[in-house]
C-alpha cells in the first residue's frame, strides 16, 4: 500500500520569494532586538533624561525642559571641554592624517622592510588604551621619564609635561597619534594599492612630476578612504576618554581641568555627581556636534566628488 | 505523532524536574550573605573573618566582592536604589548619607544600638553615625593623615625630629632641600599633593587648612553649609603652598611626589594614610622613615574618615548579617586588620603588641594633647564642592605670580567659594 500525503485544508503555501523573506526577518530578530534594546533604546532615553533633572539616588525627578541645556551653556567646565575636544579632535584628526597618509605613500612598496614597518606601526593599534596611557605616563614623568631622560641629551632640562596645562593636552594629542597612526596608515595602504597602476604611467608620459601623480590621481582616487578615516577619527576623537581618566589619575597626574574633554564631563557629571540629566543633556550635545561634523565632512566629499567628476 | 512529541516533552520535564529536584535534595539551602568592598586590600581580612564564621555556622555562605573604590561607590549608586545591593555594604558615612536622606537605609536594630554603646567605641565614632537621634552603620576602619619623614634625611640634615609647627615645617623643609648644580631641585624637603584629577587635591590641602583655622565647608545651622577657606586661614593655607613651592623652593611638580617619590628618596616628607606603612615595607624596605602628627599652626589635628560596615534594606537575612558584623568586631580580628592589612580599626581592643612592633603606627593611634580629630561632613555634594576646588587649587598652585599676592591669592579663593556655595545652594544646604 502506497501512503498518500494529502495537505491539510488549512495549510497555507507561500510562494519561495515570501519564505525568504520571512526568513531574513526571523533570523534578524534577534540582533535587531538586541540593537534595539542596547543602541536605540538608551538613545532615546538620554534624550528624555536631559530634560529632567535626573539624580541617580533621589527619588524625585522633575521634569525641567529645557533647563539643563541653558544650565550646561553657562557651565565653564563645559565649554572648557567643549573648546579641549575641538582642539583634541582637531590635533589628532589633522596632523593624525597627514602623518598615516605620507606613512602610506613610503609604505605603498612590495617588499619585506614595508611590510615589517606595517607590523611596526601597526602594533600599538592593537595594544588596549589603558596600558597606553600607564606607559605613557611614565614616559612623560618628569623625574624618571624616558622623554625627559632622552631629550637631557640635548641639553633640554626636564619638563612636566603631563603637569603643565598647555602642554598636558599636547601630550595627550601626541600618545592618540601614536596610537592611531598604524590604523589610519593600513586603511590608507588598502586604498593606494588598489590605484591602478596605469594612471601614474599613463601621467608620466605626459610629463608629470611626482607631487602632480600625487596631486591630480592619488589623492582623488583616495577619496573615499579618505572620507571614511575622517569621519571615523572625528568620532573617535570627539568621544575621547580613556587616557584623559589614566592620565588624570594620582598624584601626578595631569590637571583635570586641562585635559577635560566632553566624555570626561560627562562621566563626571553623571557618575561622579549622579546628575544623570544634566550629563545627558551634554551627551546629547555631543551627538549633535559629531552629527553635524559627519554630515558636513560627507557633504563637502561628496562635492568634490561631483566637482572631480565635472572636471 | 503527536503522541511522541507529547513523549519527549514528559521527558524533559522530568528530566528538569528531576535535576532541580536532585539538587534540592543534594545540598540542604545556606542562608547566603554578600559583602561588598571598595578597598580590595581588604579581602583577606575579609575572608579569614569569614572562614571562621562559617565554620562556627556551617549554615551560612558568606560571598566578598570588592572593586577599586570610585567603581565601588558608583556600584552602590545603581544597586542601592534599585534593592539590588549586597547584604553588607561597606562605605565611608558621608558616602551612604545621601542613601539614608533618601530612606533607602534602615537605621540599625534596637539591640546593635546597645551593643555599639556597651563601651566597645569612643564617642567620637558613636557621633560619626548618629543621625537623627539614631545609629547608622557600625565602625570598622579609620584613615587618619599623618607626617611621613625619612629618618635618615632627618639625621643627615642634622634635624631632631619631625616638625611640630608650621614654622619648624618651613625651616625643616629647606634644610632638607637638594639641588644641582644648576639649581635645580633634585630632593624636595616635603611633597605636596599638587597635582591629578579628583579630589584628591583638595582633600590634603584641608590637611593644611584646618591647622590655620579653616575648613572646607562649615556647618553654620543644622543641616545649613558655607565655605569656610574664603578667609585668613584659607588664604594662609593657600600661601602655605605658594611659598613652599616657589619662594622657598622646597618642592617642585617635576620631582616624583607621594609614595612613590618617598620610596625612591626623592622627597623627606608628605601626608598619608596607615596603608604607606605597608607599601614603604614591600617597596622600600631600607629606608628608615617614621610618622608623626600633622604640624600644628593655630590649632592641631588630622582628619579621621571612617569605613563602616550597613546593613542593606532588601537584605532577606538582616539578623545574620548583623551577627556578622558583630563577629568581625572580636578583638583578635581587629589586631588582624591593624597588622596584617595596616587599616586602623574603630573598636577598643589592645594593639600594644602591634604597636610596639611597628612603631610608625603610634602617630596614628596616640594623640598629642589639644589635638582634634575631624571628618568629611555627610553631604551628598561634598564630593563635587571638592573636586571643583582641587581644580582650582591645582591651577593655582602652577601660578607663581601669587607668591608675595596677597591680592591673587583672595582672588582665588573668592571666586572658588563662590563656586563650593553654589553647590550648596543647588543641593539646597547653603546657610544664609
Amino acid at each position: 500500500m502506497q501512503a498518500i500525503k494529502l495537505r491539510n485544508p488549512g495549510e497555507k503555501r507561500y510562494n519561495p520569494r515570501v519564505r525568504t523573506l520571512i526568513f531574513c526577518w526571523v533570523s534578524l530578530l534577534p540582533v535587531i532586538f538586541l540593537f534595539g534594546v542596547l543602541r536605540v533604546y538608551p538613545m532615546f532615553s538620554t534624550i528624555r533624561l536631559s530634560f529632567y533633572n535626573w539624580n541617580l539616588i533621589k527619588p524625585v525627578r522633575p521634569f525641567v525642559g529645557l533647563a539643563n541645556y541653558v544650565g550646561i551653556f553657562k557651565d565653564h567646565l563645559f565649554l572648557m571641554a567643549i573648546r579641549n575636544t575641538t582642539f583634541f579632535a582637531l590635533g589628532t584628526v589633522l596632523i593624525g592624517i597627514v602623518l598615516s597618509l605620507a606613512l602610506a605613500v613610503l609604505l605603498n612598496k612590495s617588499s619585506l622592510l614595508s611590510s615589517f614597518y606595517q607590523v611596526i606601526y601597526f602594533l600599538p593599534v592593537i595594544t588596549p588604551m589603558v596600558p597606553v596611557s600607564v606607559i605613557f605616563k611614565w614616559i612623560y614623568d618628569p623625574g624618571y621619564g624616558l622623554l625627559n631622560y632622552f631629550l637631557s641629551f640635548f641639553g633640554v632640562q626636564p619638563v612636566g609635561w603631563l603637569m603643565y596645562p598647555n602642554l598636558a593636552l599636547i601630550s595627550i594629542i601626541v600618545m592618540c597619534i601614536w596610537k592611531n597612526l598604524g590604523f589610519n596608515m593600513v586603511m590608507l595602504l588598502v586604498g593606494l594599492k588598489n590605484i591602478s597602476r596605469q594612471y601614474y604611467e599613463a601621467a608620466e608620459i605626459d610629463g608629470t612630476n611626482k607631487w602632480q601623480a600625487f596631486r591630480y590621481i592619488t589623492l582623488p582616487l583616495l577619496r573615499p578612504i579618505l572620507m571614511y578615516v575622517f569621519i571615523t577619527s572625528t568620532i573617535d576623537a570627539f568621544n575621547i576618554f580613556t587616557p584623559v581618566y589614566v592620565m588624570t589619575t594620582g598624584s601626578q597626574g595631569a590637571p583635570g581641568n586641562a585635559v577635560r574633554t566632553l566624555v570626561y564631563n560627562i562621566y563626571e557629571d553623571g557618575f561622579r555627581y549622579f546628575k544623570m540629566g544634566y550629563a545627558s543633556s551634554q551627551a546629547v550635545v555631543l551627538l549633535l556636534i559629531v552629527l553635524t561634523l559627519t554630515l558636513i565632512q560627507l557633504k563637502l566629499f561628496r562635492d568634490e566628488d561631483a566637482g572631480s567628476a565635472i572636471q | 505523532m503527536k503522541l511522541q512529541k507529547r513523549i519527549c516533552l514528559l521527558l524533559a520535564l522530568v528530566l528538569v524536574v528531576g535535576l532541580f529536584g536532585f539538587k534540592a535534595l543534594a545540598a540542604p539551602k545556606k542562608i547566603q550573605l554578600s559583602l561588598w568592598s571598595g578597598y580590595p586590600e581588604m579581602v583577606p581580612f575579609y575572608n579569614k573573618v569569614a572562614e571562621d564564621y562559617m565554620k562556627a555556622n556551617p549554615n551560612v555562605q558568606i560571598n566578598i566582592l570588592a572593586h577599586p573604590l570610585r567603581e565601588h561607590e558608583q556600584k552602590l549608586s545603581a544597586a542601592i536604589p534599585s534593592n539590588t545591593a549586597a547584604d553588607i555594604i561597606e562605605t565611608s558615612p558621608y558616602v551612604m548619607r545621601k542613601f539614608i536622606d533618601a530612606k533607602y537605609m534602615d537605621p540599625n536594630p534596637r539591640n546593635i544600638e546597645q551593643w555599639m554603646k556597651s563601651g566597645i567605641y569612643d564617642q567620637f565614632y558613636l557621633d560619626e553615625v548618629t543621625i537623627n537621634n539614631k545609629f547608622y552603620g557600625v565602625p570598622l576602619f579609620q584613615g587618619r593623615q599623618v607626617l611621613f619623614y625619612n629618618v635618615d634625611m632627618f639625621e643627615e640634615a642634622g634635624l631632631p625630629g619631625p616638625p611640630t609647627t608650621w614654622d619648624e615645617l618651613i625651616e625643616y623643609a629647606q634644610k632638607l632641600a637638594k639641588y644641582d648644580a644648576n639649581g635645580n631641585l633634585v630632593r624636595a624637603g616635603i611633597s605636596l599633593r599638587k597635582s591629578g584629577g579628583g579630589s584628591g587635591v583638595c582633600e590634603k590641602w584641608w590637611f593644611w587648612l584646618y591647622p590655620a583655622g579653616g575648613s572646607i565647608i562649615t556647618e553654620v545651622s543644622p543641616g545649613k553649609y558655607r565655605n569656610n577657606y574664603n578667609n585668613e586661614a584659607g588664604r594662609r593655607a593657600l600661601q602655605l603652598y605658594i611659598d613652599l613651592l616657589y619662594k622657598y623652593k622646597v618642592d617642585s611638580h617635576k620631582v616624583k611626589a607621594d609614595s612613590e617619590g618617598f620610596a625612591l628618596g626623592a622627597h623627606a616628607m608628605f601626608t598619608r594614610e596607615s596603608w604607606v606603612v605597608g607599601f614603604m615595607k614591600e617597596s622600600a624596605p631600607n629606608i628608615r622613615f617614621n610618622a608623626a602628627p600633622l604640624p600644628r599652626d593655630k590649632r592641631a589635628g588630622t582628619i579621621c574618615t571612617l569605613v563602616n560596615l550597613y546593613v542593606a534594606k532588601n537584605s532577606k537575612n538582616k539578623d545574620e548579617a548583623w551577627k556578622f558584623i558583630q563577629f568581625m568586631m572580636k578583638p583578635e580580628y581587629q589586631q588582624f586588620l591593624l597588622a596584617k592589612i595596616g587599616w586602623f580599626p574603630c573598636v577598643n581592643a589592645d594593639y600594644e603588641p602591634i604597636l610596639q612592633e611597628i612603631p610608625q603606627y603610634r602617630a596614628f593611634m596616640e594623640l598629642p594633647e589639644g589635638y582634634t580629630l575631624y571628618s568629611y561632613p555627610s553631604l551628598a555634594c561634598y564630593d563635587e564642592i571638592q573636586t571643583k576646588l582641587a581644580e582650582r587649587l591645582v591651577k593655582a598652585f602652577m601660578d607663581e605670580s601669587l607668591v608675595d599676592n596677597p591680592a591673587g591669592i583672595a582672588k582665588v579663593l573668592a571666586e572658588a567659594a563662590a563656586e563650593t556655595d553654589a553647590i550648596l545652594a543647588e543641593n539646597g544646604v547653603l546657610a544664609k
